[in-house]
């Protein structure tokens, strides 16, 4: 039974529908060579770093191998805490699950199994290499190799268990958090802009990796000898290589090590087995804390206006929409600063041969790189009829004109979108980052980009939901990511051919202009007829 | 819970506010004409005609997959239709479609609403689309609240916190806070408790008593031959058997066993 109940999670996990063999093998190998891709460029990172550090360092590069695969350590503790939430407290699955004669220790088991080879299988891909490369450049001995394949399985033993231990007060303060929108909107926003700082400071990472002149800024001395200084505290990474790699306590640290992995895992497992019962046959309910018994008068406004706060309770009020538009709106500008000025400053530094040939190389990257961002974030909001999920029935009976109710749901995502955008623009050229040139034109290509992307994102929605066999809706991100890049390679282009850099961008300007008049010819009765022959049951 | 709540008397519905509405001069509120449907290759309405007077409840039913809730999906405009016509209260539901929008109110099937809207929210919203005065929303929905037993709490409470009854409850209030000339019900009955369930009954006759039409599909064969005063069993993507209980009142009690004939199975 557990062996079918692991089973039934990879493929759900896995999600492969389709019956063609063919494509289930061509997904599947696509998914290996991205792994293959990934450990390939992980690894010439890593051997890059090591080498410069080392220049500078005898015990730095061993210091940040600690810090790399402690900082793993957190992110796995994190990601499989999302995944076993997902994963046992899910509602449905518990309903099937229940009915089964199957007992409770044996569900969880399955799960926390399921969730243990995720976490082995991350490592496998991540630590191991890693481990192996830092291994074969200084030469080390055979069971060095041996522990370096089995490292993933022991850690991810005490993955897990903490994993565990965190889950129930993690389920609370989800079910907590989900209650309050402005705290899940302030927590989207952190983490938004968390993230951009994180991407800064993997990108500044890469981009030392590639220049080969210095160690750069992230790995100063200073760092280097602050790591070295705090590396002993990074527990338990810090112990299990203390005694594999520098042969300190070889024996005491292995069996405190796994000792203690299997006294939490197995504490863990046994948190989760007595809440996995009690928290999916009991409601959670923390609903009527913050619910008052107020009678206010509930005003009636015009169609237009409930129309646009319906809207807005759709983008700022859904956590989906939180995370996937709302807070990236706010990262935006972030983004494409932290982006934009580390290309600039390594364009500038390993391009300048370049530049004498593409005058306008750094003002054509810097603008496709603000439509890439702008689009693509964009790009989420604009499918704003799918937004509106099993509700898409009320907008077909309510008596509201479908141009009105259209113009509404292109205007909302059209208004927040331009003025991310504006703001993103107003950053990069006060601070410098880009010309007045770069500013205007990727202001007005990029509001051109967010009003097509919003037109034709519900026309296609509409489209696709009609008895039409040929979908449409994934044109709406190829065309955000493929129209940056393709005017990029206009500008390189012109720029080659060395024309006024005025010039170009007025000439790209005018491109984009005529290419989104066409969307524009009979709208309202294209958009009319697709309202009406959208079916939405 | 007081069952004392519940009871229901004859003015209920005449509280919902009629100020502004211009008396129906047709006499049939849905006309329905050779109405076709499929979806791809699949013919699911095939010349469908139906006609609903003024002031009844009317039963439309038949087996799963049969084409009934197509059939109301075309008439509130949820799908559009290959060849036919739908007048309600003689306006065709296709030209004139926001006019007669406006005279139904709708109950789909499962229930469908802005999850992240508190109950509040929602009424607002959907009596806004109806360009309601606030005068008649007010009274309306003081007495929805009241019928369906629905406190200050609650409405507050975001709707996706609320059990798949509340949600039908919810529903249902949106579908009358407007006073609608035509209710349209499909599949009301699902999920609700006993005590709503009495009052959605209660509701649909009350509702009828005072010249409103309601059209209902279910499955709830005791809901049919309690509440309709006609009923259209559908099959084959044309309605095959019309009852009219006023004309003939010993078919309520024998519904099953027409309703079983026609589809040739035989009842055990």
């Amino acid at each position: 039974m557990l062996i079918e109940l692991m089973y039934k999670e990879f493929k759900n996990e896995l999600n492969i529908t389709s019956e063609n063999k063919v494509i289930r093998f061509f997904s599947i190998l696509f998914k290996l060579i991205f792994i293959g891709l990934f450990i390939t460029l992980e690894v010439f990172i890593f051997l890059s770093l090591d080498k410069k550090i080392t220049k500078y360092s005898g015990f730095g590069s061993y210091d940040f191998l600690i810090f790399f695969l402690f900082i793993m350590l957190i992110i796995g503790i994190f990601s499989s805490l999302i995944k076993a939430r997902k994963v046992l407290f899910n509602k449905l699955d518990s309903t099937i699950l229940f009915t089964l004669p199957i007992s409770n220790s044996t569900l969880v088991f399955s799960k926390i199994i399921f969730i243990y080879i995720k976490s082995v299988l991350l490592n496998l891909i991540i630590s191991t290499p890693l481990l192996i490369s830092y291994g074969s450049s200084r030469g080390f001995m055979p069971y060095y190799y041996i522990f370096s394949l089995l490292y993933p399985f022991i850690i991810s033993l005490f993955i897990i268990g903490v994993t565990l231990i965190l889950l129930v007060p993690y389920e609370y303060l989800y079910k907590l958090i989900k209650l309050n929108d402005y705290v899940q909107f302030i927590l989207a926003s952190l983490l938004a802009i968390s993230l951009c700082f994180i991407y800064k400071y993997v990108l500044e990472l890469f981009l030392n990796a590639l220049n080969g002149s210095s160690i750069g800024g992230v790995f100063s001395k200073k760092f280097i000898s602050l790591l070295h200084d705090n590396v002993k505290y990074l527990y338990p990474i810090n112990n299990i290589f203390d005694s594999y790699i520098k042969s300190i306590n070889r024996l005491s640290n292995t069996c405190f090590f796994i000792g203690g992995s299997i006294v939490i895992f197995v504490i863990g497992w046994n948190i989760t087995t007595y809440y996995y019962n009690k928290l999916n046959k009991n409601e959670l309910n923390f609903s009527r804390l913050n619910l008052h018994n107020k009678e206010k008068e509930i005003k009636v406004i015009s169609p237009f206006k409930a129309l646009i706060k319906k809207e807005l309770v759709l983008l700022f009020k859904d956590s989906t929409n939180i995370f996937s538009y709302t807070a990236l709106l706010i990262m935006a500008p972030f983004l494409s600063f932290v982006v934009i000025s580390s290309l600039n400053e390594i364009m500038y530094k390993s391009l300048k041969g370049f530049i004498i040939y593409f005058p306008e190389l750094i003002n054509s990257l810097n603008i496709c790189l603000i439509l890439l961002f702008s689009g693509v974030i964009n790009a989420s909001a604009s499918l704003s009829i799918s937004r509106e999920e099993k509700a898409k029935q009320i907008i077909k009976y309510i008596p509201i004109s479908p141009i009105k109710q259209i113009f509404i749901k292109i205007l909302i995502p059209f208004i927040l979108s331009s003025a991310s955008l504006l703001i993103s623009d107003i950053i990069l050229v006060s601070l410098g980052v880009i010309s007045k040139t770069c500013f205007i034109t990727s202001l007005i290509i990029g509001l051109l980009l967010i009003l097509f992307t919003n037109i034709f994102g519900v026309y296609s929605d509409m489209y696709d939901l009609s008895n039409n066999k040929i979908k449409i809706k994934s044109l709406v991100n190829i065309i955000n990511i493929s129209y940056p890049f393709i005017l990029f390679m206009i500008e390189f282009l012109l720029s080659y051919l060395k024309l006024n850099k005025y010039l170009i961008n007025v000439i790209i300007i005018l491109l984009s202009i005529i290419l989104i008049i066409p969307l524009f010819i009979k709208i309202r009765s294209r958009i009319k007829k697709a309202f009406y022959k959208m079916e939405v049951n | 819970m007081d069952n004392q709540e519940f009871k229901i008397n004859n003015e209920d519905v005449s509280e919902l506010d009629t100020k502004l509405e211009t008396p129906i001069q047709v006499d049939y509120v849905i006309e329905i004409k050779d109405l076709f449907k499929s979806y791809g290759k699949k013919e699911v309405l095939k010349g469908l005609n139906l006609e609903v007077k003024k002031g009844e409840v009317f039963g439309f039913i038949g087996k799963n997959g049969i084409g009934k809730s197509t059939t109301i999906d075309c008439i509130v405009g949820l799908k559009d239709y290959d060849s036919g016509h739908i007048l309600i209260c003689g306006k065709d539901n296709k030209r004139d479609d926001l006019e007669t929008k406006s005279m139904i109110g709708y109950v789909p099937s499962e229930p469908v609403t802005y999850e992240n809207m508190t109950g509040n929210e929602y009424l607002q919203f959907i009596a806004s689309s109806y360009n309601m005065i606030q005068a008649s929303f007010n009274n309306n929905y003081n007495f929805l609240v009241k019928k369906f037993n629905m406190n200050t709490i609650d409405m507050n409470r975001k709707i996706k916190e609320y059990s798949h009854g509340m949600k039908q409850k919810i529903c249902l209030m949106a579908s009358l806070i407007h006073n609608p000339k035509i209710w349209i019900l499909d599949e009301p009955t699902v999920g609700l408790d006993i005590m709503v369930y009495e009052v959605l009954l209660k509701m649909i006759k009350d509702f009828a008593s005072f010249g409103k039409t309601v059209f209902v599909t279910t499955h709830n064969i005791e809901l049919v031959s309690k509440v309709c005063d006609r009923v259209a069993i559908i099959n084959d993507g044309k309605v095959v058997e019309l009852i009219d209980f006023n004309k003939e009142p010993l078919k309520r009690r024998d519904l099953n066993k027409i309703f079983f004939k026609i589809y040739g199975e035989t009842l055990r």
